[in-house]
């Protein structure tokens, strides 16, 4: 067990009192659907520090954004929501990645440009896409996928099918043009869609508010007559709820909805940003917020999880990832005369509705 | 009186047509009104008034269709005055007409024909050559020495090397003076890399053209070179206005001179002739006479700033006439070793293109065959040319007394369009002198 | 057969599509109720209703991005901008993302999507709303570029562009809307990626696309009647992918070349042909490869000005009375 992991797994000892407050709520809960959160925070978390770690090994290259502090509202996100549909996220994406069931081996080997990635090696951390499991990509232009998302959701609605479309985005993202642009498309045209802005409260190094006029960016959705709300992103479960009301939403009346997640990056911008414009006691205060020890402590006083499973779950998470990296390294890169291969797609290719 | 023109109503709009009209002839107009209902490419649009007055006629009706500022009706004072418009097929639209083009086309044409940009010095000759002539001719200056590279397409590059041509025979046509294909073309077409004359001049072999004698003749096609020298000699002869001055030069002293060196040469070194003398001394005379290292262009005088002396060599396909060049400047040792290869490459079929050009002045040294005198035909387009005879043993008096020396007749042809009879007198006069004191041909 | 407009050749693939794809949907601003800016769309709205024919708002980095995703999910869309100039605010949605999906992607996903836009000028619509793009996308791996400049071609290659499984930008021209010519009866295609040669010529050739394959086309005829000049049009109508070997052909055979454009000089698509000529063809090359462009100015409003900067048929017999050989080989 590493020292993080420890730490991870003691911190939930500090919280105290509040545990009385928070166990009634839980009992209308599946166990074994907490648990499966519970393991999916942990292997994001593990996950995420694996990957800095072979960042600095130099076997992952580019750009890498991570998920750390933040997996209660991947987590959330993705669970209130149904396999069939449709997520857009933005670069920041890993975590996204794995709880849309694309496998950690997957992802990994797609970090470290193999052939075997999620997406052949050709589009890296900032570009995971799953066409099967409806993941829609990861994009590296700040907004890019937000009318791709509203696209997509127009598609759902032009071809009367009942998937919805989730499409993730940074705080940042909502003062740019596609940001305002695809809202308003959304509304007019009625579309079944879930903007779900992370307000990590940090743009890269620009705070949340001082980049936007408003500094509760669910605010923004008035302009748009659209329903919107802020949740707690640490708190899981909040998160999944409020994402499943919104998912209900637009299935059953094709109205969209913007969701405003508050969390916290536990570090800079990505593994290459050594984070210096960000004050040492917030950042401290921040991590402390960290949703997997409160949500542990939650499970436990709940009895829904003992000590022992805790440990356990380390040892799965821990297997996994290696078992990831282990994958990335056997895979082999792409070939060079594979080069050329999806500039077009043939004639043939894969028509009607996906 | 004021006119109603077809308006503009959209950006593509090149006509329209009257739907309706909703004024008729004597109805009041003012500013502002809605005239009449105009079909358009786009839509259906509506006319509006600018004028105030009596609506006189209307020039185009329903149905009609005109173009943008198309006179579509008359307003007036009211007086009633049912002037016939004529309707001004004023279009917005004017065609583009190719402006100087034909102009320009002349202007080309001109051009072509009469100058040429020089590869080489401004100022140089080349200026007034018509294409015909300049394919095979080097202008004798050397000018631009920083710039050896000849400017030519890479077509006419191509085409060069497949023909075996030397691009430095070639005038461009191009911009810059670029060598293009056209100019290829038009070498290839005159075909004549190779400077020839005939080996007996004025005398024809009787060639069978009529039909006359068929059956005791036997018919044979003349060869590229064959045809080649008819065609060239045939044009000198008709065109070049010929006349000949001749001297005896005494060549005992100059064999003296050249037994001599050849003696010191030994056996396997490089042996001197009597040609590399008679070259030598031309070459240097022309320096005194340049007016003989000249040619006749299209009306003009060219003077060539080199001296190029051709040799002719008689070969089994006919004649040729490889070139020395500057040999006014070169040494009579340099001279015959050139003469020497060069006669060694034309029996070998071996000449360059560079190695037939450029020559300002020709020899014909029959001497060898045993011919008291004989009439060279003009190169052209040179001005001169000198037949030398065989060298005899003659009686002349010297104080007095009758003394065998080697006496050997040469004479000259030249063009009376550029040369007179003094100075061709006296530029042979000047080859004597040389040949006659053969110290003066060393260094 | 029959003699149509080259509006009237769009409109009427766009309605055989509708009719026979039912993914197949337009999209883009004023082509419903309005029955579009250049009237390609009218009486579809009409038809098939307002789910096929969609009219947007003016965002068209929105509506292109929300086009683009309808696509990675399999409709088809047809998007109209308004004119190439407005396609700028696109430029992130087309560039970055429809060109690049199915690639980056690892090949799982196509983004089946047509953008339909106008360029040109000479209507005195002033600098920004008269320019001339294309450049732009023929230079993105990822894109399909098209230009036909006659009706046949324009009905023809929409099929195809909206029958292909990739971003398709389909170049047309306001000037060529109400231009005639014949097209057959019938749904047929036209392969991308192959030029055609109008006119037949052995002095030199023009290579030219759009509104201008159409002006080069007569003015080689006028040529040919005044100068007795034989001159060779090759209208490309694919900018991306380009045929090289109908151009290197002609080149081959006639020499000399002139690419006629209607985009500005600098880099622009002749500055691609040219170079590929040079490449393939160097020891073809009787004399350099002449570009015709427009002047290099924002286009002006005043009437003089614009006619000076834009090049057309006099800029075009100026070249040829330039590049033509002296010899004439027919």
């Amino acid at each position: 067990m590493s020292t993080q992991q420890q730490k991870r797994l003691d911190a939930h000892k500090a919280t105290g009192t509040e545990t009385s407050q928070l166990i009634h709520l839980l009992e209308k809960e599946d166990r074994a659907t907490l648990t499966h959160y519970y393991y999916q925070m942990v292997l994001i978390r593990h996950f995420e520090e694996r990957t800095a770690e072979m960042y600095n090994r130099a076997r992952i290259g580019g750009y890498c954004h991570l998920n750390l502090g933040e997996e209660a509202t991947v987590v959330g996100f993705c669970a209130g929501l149904e396999p069939d549909d449709y997520v857009y996220t933005n670069y920041r994406e890993h975590g996204y990645a794995i709880c849309r069931d694309i496998s950690a081996n997957a992802v990994m080997a797609e970090l470290f440009g193999k052939q075997d990635g999620c997406a052949r090696g050709r589009g890296g951390s900032m570009h995971l896409f799953d066409l099967q499991r409806h993941f829609m990509g990861g994009y590296a232009i700040v907004g890019g996928q937000l009318p791709l998302a509203t696209g997509a959701a127009f598609a759902i609605a032009y071809r009367g099918s009942h998937e919805v479309v989730a499409c993730q985005m940074g705080d940042g993202a909502t003062n740019g043009g596609p940001f305002h642009e695809s809202l308003n498309l959304a509304k007019i045209y009625h579309l079944p869609i879930i903007y779900f802005i992370v307000n990590n409260q940090y743009a890269m190094s620009l705070q949340a508010d001082k980049g936007s006029a408003v500094g509760e960016l669910y605010r923004k959705a008035c302009a748009y007559d659209m329903y919107s709300e802020r949740v707690d992103g640490n708190d899981v479960l909040a998160v999944r709820d409020a994402v499943r009301n919104a998912a209900k939403r637009a299935r059953e009346q094709h109205e969209p909805s913007l969701i405003e997640a508050v969390s916290y990056r536990f570090r800079g911008h990505s593994v290459v940003d050594p984070d210096r414009y960000r004050d040492e006691e917030e950042v401290k205060l921040g991590r402390a917020q960290d949703p997997i020890p409160t949500f542990a402590a939650r499970l436990l006083a709940a009895n829904i999880l003992q000590e022992r499973d805790l440990q356990e779950i380390e040892v799965q998470v821990q297997q996994e990832v290696d078992a990831a990296i282990t994958f990335a390294d056997e895979s082999p890169y792409p070939p060079a005369d594979s080069l050329f291969d999806y500039i077009y797609a043939p004639d043939d290719a894969q028509k009607g509705e996906r | 009186m004021p006119e109603i023109t077809m308006p503009r109503l959209s950006d593509t709009m090149q006509e329209g047509t009257i739907t309706r009209w909703l004024k008729k002839p004597g109805d009041e107009i003012k500013r502002g009104d809605i005239i009449a209902e105009v079909e358009t490419d786009k839509a259906n649009m509506e006319i509006e008034a600018y004028d105030t007055g009596t609506l006189e006629q209307i020039v185009v009706n329903e149905g009609q269709t005109a173009s943008i500022g198309q006179v579509i009706a008359i307003v007036g004072s009211g007086a009633g005055t049912q002037k016939q418009a004529s309707p001004a097929t004023t279009r917005t639209r004017t065609k583009d007409t190719p402006s100087s083009a034909a102009r320009e086309t002349a202007t080309r044409s001109v051009q072509v024909a009469n100058s040429k940009a020089s590869r080489s010095a401004p100022g140089s000759h080349a200026q007034t050559l018509p294409v015909a002539c300049a394919s095979d001719w080097q202008n004798g200056e050397q000018g631009d020495t920083n710039n050896s590279k000849i400017k030519a397409s890479p077509l006419a590059r191509r085409m060069a090397e497949e023909h075996n041509i030397d691009l430095n025979q070639i005038q461009g046509t191009g911009p810059g003076g670029r060598i293009v294909r056209d100019d290829i073309e038009d070498f290839l077409e005159r075909a004549t890399p190779i400077l020839v004359q005939p080996a007996v001049p004025q005398q024809e072999v009787p060639v069978v053209a009529t039909a006359m004698h068929m059956t005791d003749v036997e018919i044979s096609t003349p060869t590229s070179m064959q045809k080649t020298i008819a065609r060239r000699l045939t044009e000198s002869k008709q065109t070049i206005p010929h006349f000949y001055i001749g001297n005896d030069i005494d060549m005992t002293d100059a064999l003296t001179l050249r037994q001599m060196f050849n003696a010191s040469a030994g056996e396997k070194g490089l042996k001197i002739s009597v040609n590399d003398l008679i070259v030598k001394s031309c070459a240097l005379a022309l320096e005194k006479f340049p007016e003989i290292n000249c040619s006749w262009m299209d009306g003009q005088f060219v003077q060539h700033k080199r001296i190029n002396i051709g040799i002719a060599v008689d070969i089994p396909a006919g004649l040729i006439v490889p070139v020395i060049h500057d040999a006014n400047i070169k040494g009579v040792r340099s001279i015959a070793r050139e003469a020497k290869t060069l006669a060694e490459k034309a029996r070998a079929s071996k000449l360059t293109p560079a190695d037939l050009e450029g020559g300002t002045f020709s020899i014909s040294n029959l001497g060898m065959i045993g011919v008291t005198d004989f009439i060279a035909v003009i190169n052209p387009p040179e001005a001169a040319i000198m037949a030398i005879a065989s060298v005899r043993k003659t009686y002349v008096p010297i104080d007095g007394q009758p003394v065998i020396r080697d006496l050997m007749h040469v004479t000259v042809s030249a063009d009376h369009r550029i040369l007179y009879g003094a100075t061709v007198a006296r530029f042979l006069q000047e080859v004597k002198q040389l040949l006659e004191n053969p110290y003066m041909l060393l260094g | 057969m029959a003699e149509i407009t080259y509006r009237q050749a769009l409109h009427d693939t766009l309605r055989e599509e509708l009719l026979r794809d039912e993914n197949v949907f337009l999209i883009g601003e004023e082509i419903g109720a309005f029955e579009g800016s250049y009237k390609i769309t009218a009486g579809l709205l009409k038809e098939f209703g307002p789910k096929r024919v969609v009219d947007t708002p003016i965002c068209e980095n929105g509506f292109v991005g929300l086009a683009a995703g309808t696509a990675m999910l399999g409709l088809r869309p047809v998007v109209e901008i308004m004119t190439i100039n407005f396609i700028l605010l696109a430029m992130d949605e087309i560039v970055n993302h429809a060109a690049k999906i199915y690639y980056m992607f690892g090949g799982q996903c196509p983004v089946p999507m047509v953008i339909r836009t106008p360029g040109g000028g000479g209507q005195q619509l002033s600098a920004t709303h008269s320019q001339n793009l294309e450049v732009w996308f023929a230079h993105v791996p990822g894109l399909k570029v098209m230009a036909p400049s006659s009706p046949a071609d324009a009905k023809g290659m929409l099929r195809t562009a909206i029958r292909d499984n990739n971003p398709v930008i389909f170049l047309e021209n306001f000037a060529l809307y109400n231009t005639k010519g014949e097209v057959s009866d019938g749904e047929y295609t036209i392969p991308f990626g192959k030029a055609q040669i109008t006119k037949e010529g052995t002095d030199l050739t023009i290579i030219s696309y759009s509104r201008m394959a159409s002006v080069a086309l007569q003015v080689a005829r006028r040529m040919e009647q005044e100068k007795h000049l034989s001159i060779e049009v090759v209208d490309l109508r694919s900018l991306r992918p380009l045929d090289h070997e109908t151009i290197i052909n002609s080149v081959r055979k006639t020499n000399r070349a002139i690419v006629f454009e209607e985009d500005w000089r600098s880099y622009g698509v002749g500055a691609e042909i040219a170079a590929l000529v040079q490449e393939e063809a160097f020891d073809d090359l009787d004399a350099p490869i002449k570009r015709v462009a427009s002047l290099e100015v924002p286009l002006p409003y005043s009437k003089t000005l614009e006619q000076e900067a834009l090049t057309g048929a006099k800029q075009l017999t100026e070249a040829i009375n330039a590049l033509a050989p002296r010899r004439r080989r027919s």
